[in-house]
């Protein structure tokens, strides 16, 4: 009897959590970017990645950014459908989960040109600064929730929550946006692929979009 | 309706309070017979503690009953006295001569009536009474008697007398006597116990006997008969007195026989004199006992703990003196309930559990 006991307060005691690690990928896989941080101004061809890029010499450039992740909390599970999802967030509050330290993390990508980005050349760089942040969050929502990378040339000081709200991101900073399925995250095996749903060359309408908690 | 409702449910209500609560029972009596090698101190705490319900008696078993003084061996020393050395047979004959020889030979004295016999017949032939002499000396035979040592001290022709009525007896023809009764009895010849159970047929001389019916709890009976019979013999026999019982419990144990055997109880159970009797055997650590409720064996029991009112608890509640405990008063019942709701708990939190999932989200 007793040994029943100790058992189960052991079982118990072990089981009371469990821990599950989940690693977020920029694109479809982890050597490709989403098409999202690929998208071009309003009008004209000049991408919007250049916004964080500075010039240093011909040809060549600095590229420095901030890229936040954000919980979409979403109060249900629409489809993964791009147009669902918006219309099921133009239904619904779909606002970011509001952490004690929004993750902002700095990506700062020296001596390149601008297709390097274009073209997935420094993605390894690009995950090595990601890392060194630290986790995104140590503790997922447990509700379904939309998993949502924005990349701008805000500062993250600019970008942490006011009174529980965060700031909208600034159209004229915004550099590139990517989001998941809507998923559970305690129930996910694996990596989580962002992406972003565009027919042909993406522009910062669509960007602005998606950074704007996917509402239209 | 609401009332008519009301109504329904306080009945409900007042019949299931008395049914839980119940009429209380006043105590009855109960003799407690304390046996053992710790008897003395066992009945003075059976005393002293009692038992819910009960008026307890404790008391000793049936105590061994000493013979009372028997006057035939001086009866005889007299006739022989008044024979042998003074030569006075009338005065032989008035001593010998009242004394019944069917109710020594009903008892099992066969010895003794075979003496009185033979002084008997010696005081009549000396007497000149031959016939008598002749009667008498028939006798030994027709019982089938030993003659005893006392044959040796009467004239010579007397004892070639009682020599021929013996020889002769073996000759007797022989018939069957049939004997009917209560089941179970014993049947006694002549002061010999013949081994048989009634119903039986005995196969006897033809003549006087004295038969005799022994049997546990009765008051042993005898007439003389006469074999042939023309019909079974049947003696009746009386429930015997409490003293008669204890005697016979007694007498059961001198002869070997279990002291609380289902005979033996309602024997020690009679003689206590009680509707009501427990027998405890206090006998070192380790007591045993039995309930008798009207002469029945209800309930045997054994505790090693010695405890003795535990077992006398055991015991009427197992023969029905006392209603069994409810079974929501019994903390066996609810440590038993209490530990399979928390088994079923136990067995519900482990199926439906799910623990806590922490997942952490990196790049």
């Amino acid at each position: 009897m007793r040994t029943a006991i100790v058992t189960a307060v052991i079982v118990f005691a072990g089981c009371g959590e469990e821990h599950r690690s989940i690693t977020l990928r920029l694109g479809p896989d982890d050597q490709t970017i989403s098409q999202g941080f690929k998208c071009l101004e309003e009008v004209g061809a000049t991408a919007l990645a250049a916004r964080g890029y500075t010039a240093t010499g011909p040809n060549r450039g600095d590229f420095v950014a901030n890229l936040v992740v954000d919980f979409i909390v979403l109060d249900g599970v629409p489809s993964c459908r791009g147009e669902e999802i918006l219309a099921w967030c133009g239904d619904h509050a779909c606002e970011p989960a509001i952490e004690q330290v929004r993750f902002c993390a700095r990506v700062e990508l020296l001596d390149m040109t601008l297709d390097e980005i274009i073209n997935n050349t420094r993605l390894p760089e690009i995950y090595a600064d990601l890392r060194d942040a630290g986790p995104i969050t140590t503790d997922a929502p447990d509700g379904p929730v939309i998993v949502r990378a924005v990349a701008t040339t805000q500062s993250c000081a600019q970008l942490q929550a006011v009174g529980g709200v965060y700031p909208a991101f600034d159209r004229t900073a915004l550099i590139g946006c990517a989001y998941s399925c809507p998923l559970l995250l305690d129930e996910v095996d694996g990596d989580v692929q962002l992406s972003f749903d565009a027919i042909g060359i993406c522009r910062l309408p669509e960007v602005e979009i998606c950074a704007g908690d996917l509402n239209p | 309706v609401y009332d008519r409702g009301v109504v329904r449910i306080l009945g409900i209500a007042a019949i299931a309070v008395v049914a839980a609560c119940g009429a209380a029972r006043p105590p009855v009596g109960l003799t407690v017979i304390v046996d053992g090698a710790g008897a003395d101190r066992a009945r003075d705490g059976v005393a002293h503690r009692g038992l819910d319900g009960f008026v307890v008696r404790a008391v000793a078993p049936p105590p061994i009953v000493a013979d009372p003084p028997d006057p035939i061996a001086s009866i005889l020393a007299t006739a022989r006295a008044a024979y042998q050395d003074r030569g006075d047979f009338a005065a032989c004959r008035a001593a010998v001569d009242p004394i019944d020889v069917p109710s020594l030979l009903a008892v099992g004295k066969r010895e003794q009536a075979a003496r009185v016999l033979v002084w008997r017949t010696a005081c009549a032939w000396s007497g000149l009474a031959r016939a008598d002499a002749r009667a008498t000396a028939a006798l030994v035979g027709q019982y089938g008697l030993d003659l005893p040592s006392d044959a040796g001290a009467v004239i010579p022709e007397v004892e070639a007398a009682l020599l021929d009525v013996i020889e002769k007896a073996a000759k007797i023809e022989r018939v069957p006597l049939k004997v009917a009764g209560n089941s179970g009895g014993r049947v006694v010849l002549d002061g010999k116990p013949t081994g048989c159970t009634l119903p039986c047929t005995l196969d006897v001389a033809r003549g006087d006997h004295v038969v005799a019916i022994e049997a546990d709890g009765k008051t042993p009976a005898w007439r003389v008969v006469r074999a042939p019979a023309k019909a079974a013999i049947e003696i009746p026999l009386a429930r015997a007195s409490p003293a008669e019982a204890g005697a016979q419990w007694r007498a059961r144990i001198a002869r070997g026989l279990p002291a609380i055997d289902d005979t033996g109880l309602e024997l020690v159970a009679h003689a206590a004199g009680d509707v009501r009797v427990a027998y405890v055997d206090a006998d070192g650590k380790r007591v045993r006992g039995a309930l008798v409720v009207d002469g029945a064996v209800k309930a045997r029991g054994t505790r090693d703990d010695g405890d003795i009112t535990g077992l006398l608890g055991d015991l009427t509640r197992r023969g029905g003196l006392v209603a069994p405990t409810p079974l929501v008063k019994q903390p066996r019942f609810w440590i038993v309930l209490g530990a399979g709701v928390a088994a079923a708990a136990a067995i519900t939190a482990l199926v439906v559990y799910e623990p806590e999932i922490i997942t952490e989200v990196g790049f």
